[in-house]
């Protein structure tokens, strides 16, 4: 199945000429990401503290959740040596973990000099309604106006979610299970069944266009953690997806009188889009490995040290053909007195029979923050690709670990491509700064500024991003 | 009718958020006593109910709590003028079984609970601005906020160093980012009914004073 021709926002050859400045600044984002590659890992200081013996731990209002559960979130032991820091952050971690709506804790003095009994009291969740906003980079901004949590209803710690999502590209439903740890604690486990409806956009001629495709699935998975940085996950998901005829253009030109909503029926459309018009059953196998040696210190707001890396290789059943598809992601962290420093390195490989929606797509907040979403590739997507960032990030309000307010200046490029050889000239790199607000209850929110530094199909000095989160 | 409902709910809700809340009398401030130290405004604070059952219970573990007091200068108007924080940090040594008292350039040790009480019952000599900060004419009172925190907050603060946060988006799609907020969490928060992480606190004034009225401290 080609994926080459047909109407494409740009040609490779006229974004050769238009990128040929990008190589000085791949050369640059080359040297920063070996220096955070390379960096010292910053280990941070170990508190001190005079260690106590926890003599033993009580816990209360755990009415459906057995102590076996409690254990294997909590990371205390009773006769192990503790300190107050120690304490603190082991309860910090059964809270974080969710299983529990709050968890308080006291501790009284044990039987003998220097020992301490350890109170929890714990209230468990009853049924959550919430509500949220959510973004997906091949979909954009999305609202939640509606979920609901079950979890730890079983009392083994599981996430039980239904939840509806609804946006200008992206609308549908989900329903989620996942218990993160059982067994000894090192294993777990989930499924989920969705179906959703959504538009890609694509670029013809310059002209937004909008297809819509809609997908079913269900999806099983289960891992185990091999190491204390290690875990591994095997998944499969069989699927139904449809992939309207028609695309309707979103954007107008005068010039080629095109107005919003036209549509660009079947023979008009990008040959790697139309040979995936109908509807299709499939399978799916997925392997996962998972690094995350990330110290728990921060520097604003970030890891201030280790590595977290994800290497996924998917194995996609369509018809009477298969195709392979691999991505690595790997990013590393470190500070430098209040400065934190984080890198990525994305790659992605997929079979030439690959689907549009299965390609890669470069452009826009988590490639290339220079760029629209997704305007740096062909309309059916690319095969091949790679991005690399560099990020230095910094408090600007509050506490230097984390902050209220904290400001990032990054540099970053990409590319993808299909048959043809990848060449430096393709390279498309981008530049800026961004803010970063920590919000009560919601986490981090911010804003992106991207300056390309190589020619844009968008025409625009620079593009703007709103995001939930770092970007990594 | 429907209107009527409603309105019963979100009073129910309202109260029930409000009947929730209390945690307690918390600390008080009884008297504030300002004094000349040399070329610097002091006072002697006298308090009630600190360090507090939840203190005393979090040292008695092992855990540290600290006492926050706010001092300010404040101008014939109420303008705070000059502001001052004094902490003192107050930890029970389970191995050696004495209570110590660091803060405000001082350390004392304590056999008992008793002695903790006495100590903060009566706060001594705490800086509040130099002399020079006042005019000779002018009218000044020293206002006094106090909180006493049962984990002290240094210790949080050293929690947050090394708990990393939501700081990186490593979920199953690394492309993918949500949010989303409790409908009861909200309403709590509307309501008056949400858990506030400050503690109780206390608060009082000294009488209005002018430089030339400040006696000697005396200690």
């Amino acid at each position: 199945m080609s994926k080459q021709g047909g109407p494409r926002m740009m040609t490779k050859e006229r974004q050769s000429n238009r990128r040929e400045r990008g190589a000085p600044f791949v050369a640059v984002l080359l040297f920063l990401l070996v220096a955070a590659f390379a960096g010292p890992a910053h280990a941070g200081r170990s508190p001190a503290e005079p260690p106590l013996l926890l003599e033993a731990i009580e816990i209360e209002g755990n009415t459906r959740t057995p102590v076996e559960t409690v254990n294997r979130y909590l990371p205390l032991r009773a006769g192990q040596e503790v300190t107050p820091i120690s304490i603190l952050l082991a309860v910090e971690e059964l809270e974080r973990s969710g299983i529990f709506e709050r968890v308080e804790y006291a501790s009284r003095p044990g039987g003998e000099r220097g020992a301490i009994v350890l109170l929890l009291t714990v209230t468990e969740w009853g049924v959550d309604f919430r509500f949220g906003a959510g973004y997906q980079d091949l979909s954009g901004w999305y609202l939640i106006p509606a979920e609901l949590r079950f979890d730890n209803r079983l009392g083994r710690g599981e996430r039980t979610r239904l939840h509806a999502r609804l946006g200008h590209r992206l609308a549908g439903v989900a329903f989620l299970f996942e218990e993160p740890r059982f067994g000894d604690g090192r294993n777990h486990w989930g499924f989920s069944l969705s179906g959703f409806g959504n538009n890609r956009i694509y670029y013809v001629d310059g002209i937004e266009y909008r297809h819509a495709l809609s997908r079913a699935s269900f999806e099983a998975h289960a891992g185990r953690r091999l190491t204390e940085h290690l875990e591994i996950e095997l998944g499969g998901c069989v699927e139904s997806v449809e992939v309207d005829s028609f695309a309707e253009a979103y954007s107008e030109s005068e010039a080629l009188g095109v107005d919003i909503g036209d549509r660009l029926e079947v023979g008009d459309l990008p040959a790697g889009v139309a040979a995936d018009v109908g509807k299709e059953s499939r399978g799916i196998l997925r392997l996962d490995w998972t690094w995350d040696s990330r110290g728990p210190r921060l520097v604003a707001g970030s890891p201030a040290s280790g590595l977290w890396g994800r290497v996924r290789a998917e194995e996609i059943i369509q018809g009477d053909h298969g195709f392979p598809r691999v991505t690595a992601d790997l990013r590393t962290y470190g500070a430098f007195a209040s400065t934190a420093l984080a890198a990525r390195l994305r790659a992605g490989f997929a079979g030439e029979s690959a689907p549009f929606h299965d390609r890669f797509y470069v452009g826009g907040l988590y490639t290339v923050r220079g760029f629209p979403s997704q305007s740096l590739s062909d309309p059916s997507g690319e095969t091949k690709f790679w991005s690399a960032s560099v990020e230095v990030r910094r408090a600007l309000i509050g506490s230097k670990e984390n902050p209220r307010l904290a400001g990032l200046l990054f540099l970053e490029a990409g590319d993808g491509w299909n048959d043809e050889s990848p060449r430096w000239s393709d390279i498309a790199a981008g530049a800026g700064y961004g803010f970063r607000l920590r919000v009560p209850w919601v986490g981090w929110l911010g804003v992106d500024v991207g300056i390309p530094l190589t020619d844009t199909p968008a025409e625009e000095s620079f593009h703007g991003h709103a995001s939930i989160g770092w970007t990594f | 009718m429907p209107a009527s409902i409603a309105a019963v709910l979100l009073l129910t809700i309202a109260r029930s958020g409000i009947a929730g809340g209390g945690d307690g009398d918390g600390p008080r401030v009884l008297s504030v006593s300002p004094a000349r130290d040399g070329e610097y405004v002091v006072c002697d604070v006298a308090t009630d109910g600190l360090p507090g059952e939840r203190a005393t219970r979090s040292m008695a573990g092992g855990l540290p709590a600290m006492v926050e007091i706010v001092l300010e200068l404040l101008g014939d108007e109420g303008r705070p003028l000059v502001r001052r924080d004094v902490h003192y940090r107050l930890a029970f040594d389970l191995w050696e079984e004495f209570y110590r008292i660091d803060g405000n350039g001082g350390e004392w040790r304590m056999n008992d609970r008793e002695g903790i009480e006495e100590f903060l019952h009566r706060l001594e000599d705490l800086p509040v601005a130099p002399l020079s900060a006042l005019a000779p004419s002018g009218r000044y009172r020293i206002g006094v906020r106090l909180v006493c925190h049962p984990i002290a907050p240094v210790e949080k603060m050293r929690i947050g160093e090394w708990v990393a946060g939501e700081g990186s988006g490593t979920s199953r799609d690394p492309d993918e980012r949500e949010v989303s907020l409790g409908l009861g969490s909200v309403i709590r928060f509307f309501f008056g009914g949400a858990r506030s992480e400050d503690p109780p606190g206390g608060e009082g004034f000294s009488p209005w004073f002018t430089p030339e009225e400040l006696a000697h401290a005396s200690h």
